[in-house]
C-alpha cells in the first residue's frame, strides 16, 4: 500500500474494495452523506476507535472487533443497532491482502449483527505513523419502547449474570502479541451481542435492569464502575465465575488476573433477583450465551463507597479495585 | 517537674526525724496499671504507717501519703525497688501538699480525666501461684480455667476502655460472688483488685461442641483429651483468638491438619505441658527458658537437638526441613488444663482460614473453621481484641522479634528525644521540629501492624496480618478504632507506604487528613534508628523482600545514608525483571532462571532449563515475558536473590508460604554457627568465613542488557542521572558463576549456601566501609525482613563491629514489615509541621 500523489491508483483500489464488500444501502450511492429514514424510536449513537496489535488474532481481527465493539456499546444501552459508519486510517506498507481480509471480516460481522454500513472514509498515513491500521466506527440505532435500563434501577438483591467465560480476549491478544506459547491456544471472545441481548430483553421483559460490556479493565473494573455509580456493593462468587482452564493457567503465570483482562464479547447483566434463573435459561439457549452463569449479587453498600468483593473459595472476600496498570509485587 | 533523684537530694537535706508530719503527693507514669501496683502501694504504705490514698487514673497512678518525714523517705526509697515484677515506672513527680489528716490508707476508685498517651497493660501469662491453685484439690480454683491474679491474666484482650477496671472489661457481665468479692476487696490477697477475678461459682465457663456447634455432654476436659488421642482437630478459644489444636505426636492428626488448613510446609508451633518436654527435643538456653516461662510466654524458635526425631517421631511433619521449632508454654489456665499425663505436646496453630484474621467470637469460629475442625472448645468470656501469639528468636545473644503481638501489645515504646546536631556537631534542640500532632502510621501490606504516636511514645498494634481481603481490612479498621479509643487518640496526620496499590495506603489516601507517604526502606531504616533513640545521620543496611522504590521499580537491597527527613541510596543490587511479578516471587525457580538469564544471557536461560527440566516450558515463557516486557517489573530485592539460590540448590523451588525459599536457605547455614542461645565468638566468625565466599563486583553502571530490558521507570531513574552518579550496583554474575561451579563440583549444598551468605555479608562489609569513610559516619542500622536470617545477621553484625562501627538492629520491634509502621511514624514525627510532604529519597 502506497501513499501520496502517486497513490491515486491505490485509493481507487480501496474504494473498489469497499464497494465490493458493502453491497447494500446508502454507501453504494457514493453520496457525501447517508440519509437514514424511518428510525422506529429515539436514536442512539455510539462511537469508538479500534487500535490493536496484532490486528489478526485467534478468534478475530480488527475488522470484526470494530463492528462488535460499537454494536455492543449500543446494545448494552438497550438500543437496537441498525447502521454503522466506518473510517479507516491505513499505514503505508499495509498489505492489500491483509486489508481485504479485514474489510471482508468487518462486512461479514456487520451482516451477522444485522447492521448496515452506511458511510465510510479512508486515509493513508506515512509509514511509521500508524500501527498498520486503525478503524473508527460509529453506530446508530434506536431505543425500543419499554426498555428502560439504568443505574437507578439497581437495588440490593439483584443478581449479576455474564454470558460466558472471562478474560479470553485480553489473554489471547497478550499471548499472540508476545508469542507466548501456552498449551492450548487462547481465543478472543470478540462477537456482536445485540442479538443475544435483544432475545433476552424480548423474552424476559423488565427483568434486566442494567447492562455493561466488560471490555477494557475487565469484569472487575466494570463491576467497580457500577458499584461507584450506585453506592452498592457487588459481590462476586469465585466458584461460579466461568473461566477457561487454559485462561486461568495462563493468567496465573502472567501474574495477571482474568477479572481484569479485557473481553470483547461479554456483558454483565444486572437482573432482578427473582428472575435471574429465567434470564439465565434464555441466555443459555443462545449460541453466544451457552456458558452463561449467575456470578454474584448486589448488596447494600457497607461503606460510603460501593465495593466489589470477590468471595473466594476459602470464604474470605477479596476487595477488587479499578484496574491500575500492571499489578506490582506486594509480597515482602 | 521534680524527679526521684532530686527528691532524694531533698530528703538528704531534711533535718528532723519522726515528729514532723508532712504530706506528699506522688504521681507515677509508666506501666503501673493492671500489674498489682495499687495493692503494692497499699501494703507499702501500711508497712510504714502512712495514711492517705492511691488511685488509678487515665494518666497513671497518684499516691498521697501523710506521715513522718522519715517514713515517707523510706516509702519513696523502697517504692521503685520492690515494685511488682510486671510494672515499669517511666516517671515519678513529687509535690508537697497541705496536711489533710487522713485516718487510714485507702485505695480510691479510678478516675477519668485528661491524659497523654499512657500504657495499656498487655496480657500476662499464667503465674506460678495460679498454676498451683489449678492443681491444688483444696483450692477453690482447682481446675478452674479462668483463674487469675494481679500478677497474671488477661488485660489487653478483654479491655474496652481505660482506666482498666472490671467494668470496662468483657468481665463486666459476670457479677462477683461474695467470696470473690471479698478476695477482690482484701488488700492482702493476691487477687486484690484483680479485675478479671472469677471462680467456678460466678465466672465464665467452658464447653465442648461438635463441628456444627452442638454442645457435647460430659466432662469437657476428658472429652477434649479423648479427641486429641483419637487424632481429632479441635478449635480452642484461647486468649486472643482461636487456636487449631491437635496431638503433637499423632501422625494422622498432623496430616489431616496440614491438608485441611492447606498448609503443606509452614512449620507448626507447639505448646508443651512443661519445660522438660521441650528440653527433650530442643536445646534451651537460660535466656530462652526465661522468655518461655516469663510473663509474655511467646513462641520461642528453638534449635532442635540432633537426636530430636528419636524423641518426637512426628518432627518432620511438624517442621519439614527446618532444624528449629517454635515452642510455647501454657499461658492461660485453660491451656494448662488441656494437657494430661499421656498428653504432653499439642500443636497450636492460629485458628483462621486463608485471608481471614484469627477467629475471635464463637460465631466467627463456627462459620470460618467448621470445615477444618472436628470440634470446638468454646467459652463465654468475650475476646475484645485479637492477639496472635508473639514469636521471638534468640540470635547471637540478643532477642529478635519475628512477630510482636500477644504479651507485648499494646505496651508503648518510648521515642527518641529530638536532639540533632548541627554541621559543627553541636547539639541543636529540635523540639520545635518534632511533630506534636497525633500520628497514625498504617504500616505495610503483609504481616501488617499499625502504630499510633502521641507525646513521646508510640504504640505498635498487635499483628493484623493481611489486609487484602475485606475481613483483613475490617480487622485493621476495628483494631485501629479500638486502640484509638483505648489510648484516647485521634490521628491528625496519617503516614503510609508509597506503594501505589498497598491496601493500607489506599485506605489512608481516602481519609481526608494530612498524609505523608514514606518509602518502604526509609521506614525500615528509621524503625531501627528510632528503636535505639538515634536521631543523627547514619548509614542504613536494608535487606528486604519488596519495597516500592522512588523510581517506580521494586527495591530490596539498600545501603543508604540519611536521617528521618531524607536518605540517599548508595548501593543496591543490579536490578532484574520479575516475570509475572508476585508469581515469580511464589515460584523461586522462575526467579532463578531470570537471574541466570540476566547474568549469562542465552546460555544462562539454557542452564536454567537444565536445572529445572520439568519447567523448561515455563522458563521459555518467562524469558519471552522478560523480553517482551510483559508484566515484568524490575526488582533489586535481596529477598529474590535468596529465593533464586534456594531454588538452584534444590532447597525450595516453589514457596507455599511467605518467604519459604529464603527461610529454608537460611536454615542450611544457621546451625553452622550454633547460634541458638548464646553469643557467637570472633573465632567462630573467622572459621565460618574461612569456608569461603564467591567473588563479587560492584559496578557504577548497569550492564547493557538491563538498560534494554528496563521499563519506563528505569528510564526515569536514568534521567535523574546527576542524582544517581553515586549509585553502585552489586552484580550477581560472579557470585552465580562461583555458585554454579560449586554445584558442578558436587560441593556440599550447606557449604554453597554458606559461601553465598558470606559473599553477601562481605559485600555489605565492603560497601559500608567505603561509605563510612567517605561520609564520615560511624553508625550502621540494619533492617528489613532478610535480617531475620540468623547467620546473615550475625555475620554482618560482627563484620561491621570489627570495623569499629556502632551497629544497630531492631530489638523492640520486628525487622520485617511488622515493624514498618514504627519507622513510618517516627519519620512523620520528625518531618516537622510542614503539612503533607513526601519523604524524599534519591536514586
Ligand atoms: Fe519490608
Ligand atoms: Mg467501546
Ligand atoms: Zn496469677
Ligand atoms: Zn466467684
Amino acid at each position: 500500500l502506497a501513499h501520496g500523489d502517486g497513490g491515486a491508483l491505490t485509493y481507487q483500489l480501496i474504494q473498489e474494495l469497499f464497494l465490493k464488500y458493502f453491497t447494500e444501502g446508502p454507501l453504494q450511492q457514493q453520496n457525501d452523506g447517508a440519509l437514514l429514514r424511518d428510525l422506529p424510536g429515539p436514536p442512539v449513537v455510539s462511537t469508538d476507535s479500534f487500535v490493536i496489535t496484532p490486528y489478526f488474532f485467534p478468534g478475530g481481527d480488527i475488522g470484526k472487533l470494530a463492528v462488535a465493539g460499537t454494536v455492543n456499546d449500543l446494545a448494552v444501552t438497550g438500543a437496537e443497532p441498525l447502521y454503522l459508519t466506518v473510517s479507516f486510517i491505513l499505514e503505508e506498507g499495509l498489505l492489500m491482502a491483509d486489508l481485504e481480509s479485514i474489510v471482508a471480516s468487518l462486512a461479514q460481522t456487520a451482516q451477522e449483527a444485522g447492521v448496515a454500513v452506511v458511510a465510510g472514509d479512508t486515509k493513508v498515513v506515512e509509514k511509521g505513523r500508524g500501527d498498520g491500521i486503525y478503524i473508527n466506527t460509529t453506530g446508530i440505532g434506536f431505543l425500543p419502547e419499554q426498555r428502560e435500563l439504568g443505574y437507578q434501577r439497581i437495588e440490593a438483591g439483584d443478581k449479576i449474570l455474564i454470558n460466558g467465560t472471562v478474560g479470553d480476549h485480553g489473554l489471547a491478544i497478550l499471548s499472540k502479541r508476545s508469542g507466548l506459547a501456552f498449551d492450548t491456544e487462547l481465543r478472543s471472545d470478540c462477537a456482536p451481542l445485540n442479538n443475544l441481548i435483544a432475545t433476552i430483553l424480548e423474552k424476559c421483559p423488565g427483568a434486566v435492569k442494567f447492562m455493561r460490556d466488560a471490555t477494557r479493565g475487565g469484569v472487575a473494573t466494570t463491576a467497580k464502575e457500577i458499584a461507584l455509580a450506585t453506592g452498592k456493593d457487588l459481590l462476586l462468587w469465585e466458584e461460579d465465575l466461568p473461566i477457561r482452564e487454559e485462561a486461568a493457567g495462563a493468567s496465573e503465570f502472567l501474574g495477571l488476573d482474568p477479572l481484569y483482562m479485557a473481553n470483547e464479547g461479554k456483558v454483565l447483566f444486572i437482573v432482578q433477583g427473582d428472575r435471574a434463573q429465567e434470564v439465565l435459561e434464555v441466555m443459555k439457549e443462545h449460541q453466544l450465551g451457552q456458558e452463561s452463569a449467575i456470578i454474584g449479587t448486589v448488596e447494600k453498600g457497607k461503606r460510603e463507597e460501593g465495593h466489589v468483593l470477590l468471595k473466594t473459595f476459602f470464604g474470605s472476600h477479596r476487595i477488587l479495585e479499578m484496574m491500575a496498570g500492571d499489578p506490582l509485587p506486594r509480597i515482602c | 517537674m521534680d524527679s526521684l533523684a532530686s527528691a532524694k537530694n531533698a530528703r538528704r537535706k531534711g533535718k528532723a526525724i519522726g515528729a514532723i508530719i508532712k504530706a506528699q503527693k506522688i504521681e507515677l507514669r509508666g506501666l503501673v496499671q493492671a500489674v498489682g501496683f495499687r495493692p503494692y502501694i497499699y501494703k507499702l504504705a501500711h508497712q510504714w504507717g502512712l495514711r492517705g490514698w492511691v488511685n488509678n487514673h487515665t494518666e497513671g497512678v497518684t499516691i498521697v501519703v501523710e506521715g513522718s518525714e522519715e517514713a515517707i523517705k523510706h516509702f519513696l526509697e523502697v517504692l521503685p525497688q520492690d515494685k511488682p515484677p510486671l510494672s515499669r515506672i517511666d516517671s515519678i513527680v513529687l509535690t508537697e501538699q497541705p496536711l489533710r489528716g487522713y485516718q487510714d490508707f485507702i485505695i480510691r476508685e479510678s478516675q477519668e480525666g485528661q491524659r497523654l498517651l499512657t500504657s495499656v497493660p498487655p496480657d500476662v501469662a499464667l503465674c506460678p501461684d495460679c498454676r498451683s491453685d489449678l492443681h491444688e484439690r483444696k483450692s477453690r480454683y482447682y481446675q478452674y480455667p479462668f483463674t487469675n491474679c494481679t500478677n497474671c491474666g488477661p488485660r489487653f484482650t478483654i479491655v474496652q476502655s481505660l482506666p482498666y477496671d472490671r467494668a470496662s472489661t468483657s468481665m463486666a457481665s459476670f457479677e462477683l460472688c461474695p467470696t470473690c468479692h471479698s478476695e477482690y476487696k482484701d488488700p492482702w490477697n493476691r487477687r486484690f483488685h484483680a479485675q478479671p477475678i472469677a471462680c467456678p461459682t460466678c465466672g465464665p465457663e467452658v464447653w465442648l461442641s461438635d463441628h456444627q456447634g452442638k454442645p457435647i455432654e460430659g466432662d469437657w476436659r476428658q472429652k477434649f483429651q479423648e479427641k486429641m488421642r483419637a487424632g481429632q482437630i479441635v478449635a480452642v478459644k484461647s486468649l486472643g483468638g482461636f487456636h487449631l489444636v491437635c496431638h503433637g505426636r499423632h501422625t494422622k492428626a498432623l496430616e489431616k491438619l496440614r491438608q485441611r488448613k492447606r498448609r503443606p510446609h509452614k512449620p507448626l508451633a507447639l505448646m508443651a505441658r512443661d519445660k522438660a518436654v521441650i528440653e527433650e527435643i530442643c536445646l534451651v538456653s537460660l535466656a530462652e527458658e526465661k522468655m518461655l516461662t516469663g510473663p509474655q510466654a511467646p513462641i520461642v524458635i528453638l534449635e532442635q537437638r540432633p537426636s530430636a526425631v528419636t524423641k518426637l517421631a512426628t518432627l518432620p511433619l511438624l517442621t519439614g526441613v527446618m532444624k528449629t521449632i517454635g515452642f510455647m508454654m501454657p499461658y492461660t489456665p485453660l491451656h494448662e488444663l488441656l494437657f494430661a499425663d499421656d498428653l504432653d505436646l499439642l500443636v497450636m496453630t492460629s485458628g483462621n482460614q486463608a485471608g481471614f484474621p484469627l477467629a475471635r467470637t464463637n460465631e466467627e469460629a463456627l462459620t470460618q473453621l467448621a470445615s477444618i475442625v472436628d470440634a470446638f472448645l468454646f467459652h463465654n468470656r468475650p475476646i475484645l481484641s485479637r492477639a496472635d501469639d508473639s514469636v521471638l528468636r534468640y540470635i547471637d545473644g540478643t532477642w529478635h522479634f519475628y512477630r510482636r503481638s500477644r504479651g507485648f501489645v499494646p505496651d508503648s515504646i518510648a521515642l527518641p528525644i529530638a536532639v540533632q546536631k548541627d554541621n559543627r556537631g553541636h547539639p541543636v534542640s529540635t523540639a520545635s521540629q518534632a511533630n506534636s500532632r497525633t500520628i497514625l502510621a498504617v504500616g505495610g501490606e503483609m504481616k501488617n501492624t499499625f502504630a499510633l504516636l502521641g507525646g513521646d511514645s508510640a504504640v505498635l498494634s498487635q499483628h493484623i496480618g493481611g489486609v487484602h481481603t475485606l475481613e483483613g481490612q475490617e480487622n485493621f479498621l476495628e483494631s485501629l478504632q479500638h486502640l484509638q479509643k483505648l489510648l484516647d487518640l485521634e490521628p491528625e496526620l496519617i503516614v503510609c507506604d508509597r506503594h501505589p496499590t498497598y491496601h493500607t495506603a489506599q485506605l489512608a489516601r481516602r481519609w481526608s487528613k494530612p498524609l505523608l507517604e514514606v518509602q518502604h526502606h526509609h521506614a525500615h531504616f528509621i524503625a531501627t534508628l528510632a528503636d535505639h533513640s538515634v536521631t543523627e545521620k547514619s548509614m542504613g543496611v536494608i535487606l528486604d523482600g519488596t519495597g516500592y522504590g522512588d523510581d517506580g521499580t521494586i527495591w530490596g537491597l539498600e545501603i543508604i545514608t540519611g536521617d528521618y527527613r531524607s536518605f540517599q541510596r548508595h548501593y543496591t543490587l543490579r536490578p532484574l525483571p520479575l516475570p509475572g511479578g508476585d508469581n515469580a516471587v511464589k515460584k523461586p525457580y522462575l526467579t532463578a532462571a531470570v537471574f541466570l538469564g540476566e547474568a549469562f544471557g542465552e546460555q544462562g536461560w539454557e542452564e536454567a532449563k537444565r536445572f529445572f527440566p520439568e519447567d523448561a516450558k515455563a522458563i521459555t515463557r518467562a524469558k519471552q515475558m522478560v523480553e517482551q516486557k510483559i508484566n515484568s517489573p524490575l526488582s533489586s530485592s535481596a529477598g529474590r536473590f535468596f529465593d533464586a539460590v534456594s531454588a538452584l540448590l534444590g532447597i525450595c523451588k516453589e514457596s507455599t508460604y511467605d518467604g519459604q525459599a529464603a527461610i529454608e536457605l537460611g536454615e542450611e547455614v544457621t546451625l553452622r554457627l550454633g547460634l541458638a542461645g548464646r553469643e557467637v565468638k570472633r573465632a567462630e566468625i573467622e572459621e565460618a568465613l574461612s569456608l569461603g565466599h564467591y567473588p563479587f563486583s560492584i559496578r557504577k553502571k548497569l550492564p547493557r542488557t538491563i538498560q534494554k530490558t528496563s521499563q519506563d521507570s528505569l528510564t526515569k531513574a536514568e534521567q535523574n542521572k546527576e542524582n544517581c552518579s553515586l549509585l553502585r550496583y552489586l552484580d550477581y554474575t560472579e557470585i552465580l558463576a562461583g555458585l554454579l561451579a560449586d554445584i558442578e563440583n558436587c560441593t556440599d549444598k550447606g557449604i554453597i549456601a554458606l559461601r553465598f551468605h558470606n559473599s553477601l555479608a562481605l559485600f555489605i562489609n565492603e560497601a559500608v566501609k567505603e561509605l563510612a569513610i567517605r561520609e564520615k559516619l560511624s553508625t550502621a542500622a540494619l533492617g528489613g525482613g532478610v535480617f531475620q536470617n540468623p547467620y546473615l545477621f550475625t555475620m554482618v553484625r560482627h563484620l561491621l563491629q570489627a570495623q569499629g562501627l556502632r551497629v544497630l538492629w531492631p530489638q523492640r520491634i520486628p525487622a520485617n514489615d511488622g515493624g514498618l509502621a514504627f519507622g513510618q511514624g517516627a519519620i512523620a514525627k520528625w518531618q516537622g509541621e510542614e503539612g503533607s510532604i513526601i519523604s524524599k529519597g534519591r536514586c
